[in-house]
This record gives C-alpha cells, sequence and structure tokens, in this order.
C-alpha cells in the first residue's frame, strides 16, 4: 500500500479525484455563471420584491413551491433507495448506493432553501422559531425535513469512512481533511462491527422518516379546501411520484458518471436493467393513483373541483397535462417494456422524460388549482418571470455543481463495499440461497 | 490495508469533537425549538396535544440520530488498534 507503484485494482474509482480534465472546468465555470446569475436575480427580487416575479393573485405560488416540491421529491432517490436495497441485501446496489446518498443530501439543500425565496423577505423565516403553529403542515414539514436531511447526510457519511480511510492512507491532496472525517478508522473487526451496526439502525430509521417528509409536504396542500388539492389521497400520491422522480434522477446521474469517469466495469447493463424495471413499476403505479385521482374528481361533478379538472384537461393547461401524461407514462411505457429499446440510452431518455414529466405534474397540481380557487375570482394567470426561471435555473447548476464538487473529494462508488462484495458476495449469497432452497435427497409423498 | 495514524492524534480528536457538538447543537436547538412551539401552542389555545406529540416524535428522531454519530465515532475510536497507531 505504502509502494508507490502500487496501484489500487480499484483506481479507476480513485481517479475522479485525482484528474480534472479541462472540460470539467469549461462546465464548472458555466454552472457558476449560471448559479452567480440566478444569485443576481434574488437580488434583484429582495430589492424589488416579489413584484419581479409571475406571483399574484389568486396565484400565490408559483416555480418556487413547484422546484421545491420537485426537488424534495428527488431526495428520495437516495436515502430511500439506497437503504430499501441495502435492508433487502440487494447485492446489486454496491456501486449504486452512494450516488443515491449523494443525490438526497444536494437536493434536500437545494429544495429546502426554496420556500425562503419564495417568502420574499428572508427575515419573515424568524416568525418560525417565535410564533410558528404546529397545527400548521408547514411546521410538520419545517420538522420533517430538517430530521430527513440531518439523516439522510448521516447516512451519507457513515459508509463514506472507510473510503475516506483509504483516501487518507494514499496521502495526497486533502490528507488533513481526510484524517479529521476519518475518524481513525483502520478496518480492525471492532470498527467494523460498530460501522455495520450504525448503519442498519440507520437504514431501518430513515425508511419512515423519509416516507414521512414527503406526505407531509402533500398535506401542505390536502390539507387546504382548495379544489383539486383536498384530496385524500395525496400523501401516497407524493410518495408514490417522489420516488418514481428520484430513481430516473439517479439513473441520469449513474449514466452520466458512468460515461464521462469509465466506470463501465462497475455500472453495467443489468444495474440499469433492475433500475429500469423499478422506473416502470413506478410509472405504472404513477398513472394508477394519476387515474384514480382524477376519476373520482370527474365521478363527484361538484362545479368547483370540475373548473380545476377541465382547465387541466382541455383548459389553459392542458399542453402541460397531457405533456405531463406523455412523459410520466407512455415514453416510459414505450421504452422500458421493448426489449430493443431498454439499452442504456433507452433508460436515459425515458428516465430524463420521467424528470420532466413530475416536474410538470408539480406544476400541474400547484398552478390550476390556485388560479380556480373556490372564491368567484375569474381564473387567474400566472406567467413565470425571468427571476422565476433563472432560479430555476440556478438551482439545476447548483445541484449538478454539488455532483462535480462532491466527486473531487470522494470516491462516487463506495469502494470498500465493491470490495466486500468481491470477497464476500458470493459465499454470503450461496448461504443465503441454502437457507431456503429445498436440500438434496428430499422425498416426495 | 490502513496504515499507522500519526503523531498529531490530540488534535485530531479535539477538531472530531466540535464536529461531533455540533449535531448535539441541532438536536438541543430542535428540542427547544420545539418546546417553544409547544408553549405557543397553549398561549393561542391550538392543539395542544397534536402539538405535544409531533414535538415528542421530532425530538426523539434528533437526539437518535445524535446519539448514533457518537456511539459511531467513539466506537471507532475505541475499537482501532494501538499498535498501528505508534
Amino acid at each position: 500500500m505504502n509502494d508507490p507503484q502500487y496501484i489500487d485494482e480499484d483506481e479507476v474509482l480513485f481517479r475522479p479525484i485525482y484528474e480534472t480534465s479541462k472540460s470539467f472546468y469549461i462546465l464548472a465555470a458555466v454552472l457558476v455563471v449560471l448559479l452567480l446569475f440566478g444569485v443576481f436575480m434574488y437580488v434583484r427580487q429582495l430589492v424589488y420584491g416579489l413584484g419581479v416575479t409571475g406571483m399574484n393573485e389568486p396565484v400565490s405560488w408559483g416555480f418556487y413551491i413547484i422546484t421545491f416540491v420537485f426537488f424534495i421529491g428527488i431526495s428520495h432517490a437516495g436515502t430511500l433507495i439506497s437503504a430499501i436495497l441495502r435492508l433487502s441485501k440487494a447485492e446489486w446496489r454496491r456501486p449504486i448506493t452512494r450516488m443515491a446518498e449523494v443525490i438526497t443530501g444536494i437536493v434536500l439543500i437545494i429544495g429546502g432553501i426554496h420556500p425562503i425565496i419564495d417568502l420574499g423577505r428572508p427575515d419573515r423565516i424568524l416568525h418560525i422559531f417565535e410564533r410558528g403553529r404546529l397545527q400548521s403542515p408547514l411546521l410538520w414539514d419545517m420538522t420533517s425535513i430538517t430530521a430527513y436531511f440531518t439523516a439522510s447526510t448521516i447516512y451519507l457519511y457513515l459508509p463514506l469512512i472507510p473510503d475516506i480511510a483509504l483516501l487518507r492512507d494514499r496521502g495526497g491532496k486533502f490528507n488533513k481533511l481526510y484524517r479529521i472525517l476519518s475518524w481513525g478508522y483502520q478496518g480492525t473487526e471492532k470498527q467494523k462491527h460498530v460501522l455495520e451496526r450504525a448503519i442498519n439502525i440507520l437504514m431501518v430509521m430513515v425508511i419512515p422518516i423519509a416516507i414521512s417528509v414527503h406526505t407531509v409536504i402533500s398535506w401542505i396542500f390536502s390539507m387546504t379546501l382548495q379544489p383539486g388539492w383536498h384530496s385524500t389521497i395525496f400523501g401516497p400520491y407524493f410518495v408514490v411520484g417522489a420516488i418514481f422522480s428520484g430513481i430516473a434522477a439517479l439513473i441520469i446521474v449513474m449514466i452520466v458518471f458512468r460515461k464521462v469517469f469509465h466506470f463501465e466495469d462497475y455500472l453495467k447493463q443489468i444495474h440499469f436493467n433492475y433500475l429500469g424495471t423499478l422506473l416502470l413499476v413506478m410509472s405504472l403505479l404513477w398513472f394508477y393513483f394519476t387515474f384514480a385521482e382524477y376519476l373520482t374528481t370527474f365521478y363527484g361533478h361538484e362545479p368547483t373541483e370540475m373548473r380545476v379538472f377541465l382547465y387541466k384537461f382541455i383548459g389553459g393547461y392542458y399542453p402541460f397535462f397531457w405533456l405531463m401524461v406523455i412523459c410520466n407514462f407512455l415514453i416510459p411505457l414505450i421504452f422500458l417494456t421493448n426489449k430493443k429499446l431498454k439499452t442504456i440510452p433507452g433508460i436515459l431518455v425515458a428516465s430524463i422524460a420521467v424528470v420532466i414529466g413530475m416536474w410538470l405534474e408539480r406544476l400541474i397540481i400547484v398552478v390550476p388549482s390556485l388560479a380556480n380557487p373556490r372564491l368567484p375570482y375569474p381564473t387567474g394567470m400566472y406567467i413565470p418571470s425571468l427571476t422565476e426561471v433563472s432560479l430555476l435555473v440556478a438551482a439545476s447548476s447548483a445541484f449538478i455543481l454539488g455532483f462535480m464538487g462532491f466527486s473531487k473529494l470522494f470516491p462516487l462508488i463506495s469502494i470498500w463495499e465493491i470490495k466486500e462484495g468481491r470477497e464476500e458476495s458470493v459465499r454470503v449469497v450461496s448461504e443465503r440461497l441454502n437457507e431456503y432452497l429445498p436440500s438434496k435427497g428430499h422425498i416426495r409423498k | 490495508m490502513f496504515r499507522k495514524i500519526k503523531s498529531f492524534f490530540g488534535k485530531l480528536i479535539f477538531i472530531q469533537i466540535i464536529l461531533l457538538s455540533f449535531l448535539w447543537m441541532l438536536a438541543s436547538g430542535m428540542t427547544l425549538l420545539l418546546i417553544n412551539l409547544v408553549h405557543v401552542s397553549y398561549e393561542v389555545n391550538d392543539h395542544q396535544s397534536a402539538s405535544i406529540v409531533i414535538s415528542i416524535l421530532g425530538i426523539i428522531v434528533f437526539w437518535i440520530l445524535a446519539s448514533i454519530l457518537t456511539y459511531v465515532l467513539v466506537g471507532l475510536y475505541k475499537g482501532r488498534d494501538k499498535e498501528l497507531d505508534k
């Protein structure tokens, strides 16, 4: 290990940290410019007020809330998928979990900032601490998102410790940082046992926290009496949508890093096949919930609900509504059920369509209901301004930049889990199979 | 697989404890916030029972998370092979 000629068998996983291409710098520069433009537009909003946005009466929520819900939804990729795959001991999870956990950490920060941007005056956030009312779903939301962010950061950090120790021992840049963050990890049996136990506890804890987050976000809408929002199905509908968008985002991230950093040996066709199948299942589930939601509304034919229903189906928002259905259902169905199209590029197309479709779903949920309230107003109009669009672009840039930054400090694929998989997986899986398959020599009566 | 940890061990521990304390400060801060919000709910005559239940759940989650991280960090410190430190 201390031999300068020593090359780790998983050297390719260390390479993004130690080697930086020209295109990395160019992309980072472009993204920083977009981010700074977004910051400039936000400062402009602070100076001139929310009048610079397209929000008005009655449409008082727009891009900021849509983006907030969208990014928090994507966060389910990470911790939930990683935790569920670890809990079910799916061996194919090993190269995936780190990227999934990083997605969660980054998008929770980006999503969490958006309600503060939406407030207009950010000092108003202090009112939550002074005079907040726990009766409000907004407070439940603040509590659950903070808990989820804390849990998912710890859940990202704990399995990262052995890899940080590897980086510490290699020497080189950021060595002091790695020494601090590795907490003296040496890979002794006691240390492995402690880490494994903590990760096991966390992976069970994090699942109900993750489910509670998006359920509570849905309650921000469904606990009101707004037509189109006041629905009992919103809790599970939002959770399904979140997992759906999360898997799609994870697939996109995996494909991009596989291509850029040459992880073909670690992120194989089989990983994308499995995730593609999960994506298809979530697409069907999403369609089922959407169908149930709108059928119930249509069958009831309550006038204020039907105003919103028709606005989405054939009124001002019909292009977005039907584009959402195409992106979330038709495209995944076509690409993920057809063997010839279920290739990595095909799965990428389906995933991109889902990410777009799920953002549109948030748009369809937020704006039409506000534009058609129960009060006798004419239908409201919402046209997003340059401020809101630039902040959406800045949020997306921040997401990519966050990942790029992470890739320069820590491995994107869990190296110790890959090594552990090579050493132990075959034996562990064989033992598991022996436990539930019938033994040889069983006599039939 | 892992080489010896060198001499400024004491300084490292100090920095690591500072980092860990941030999490305990968060847990304490959330506890104080939620207790304050329960107090506000009594003042404005909101649903006190719901406020208390939500607060208890929230407080427990944060303290468990802080405890897990402390357990890991103490466990890693205790589980190290002192021979490798030399």
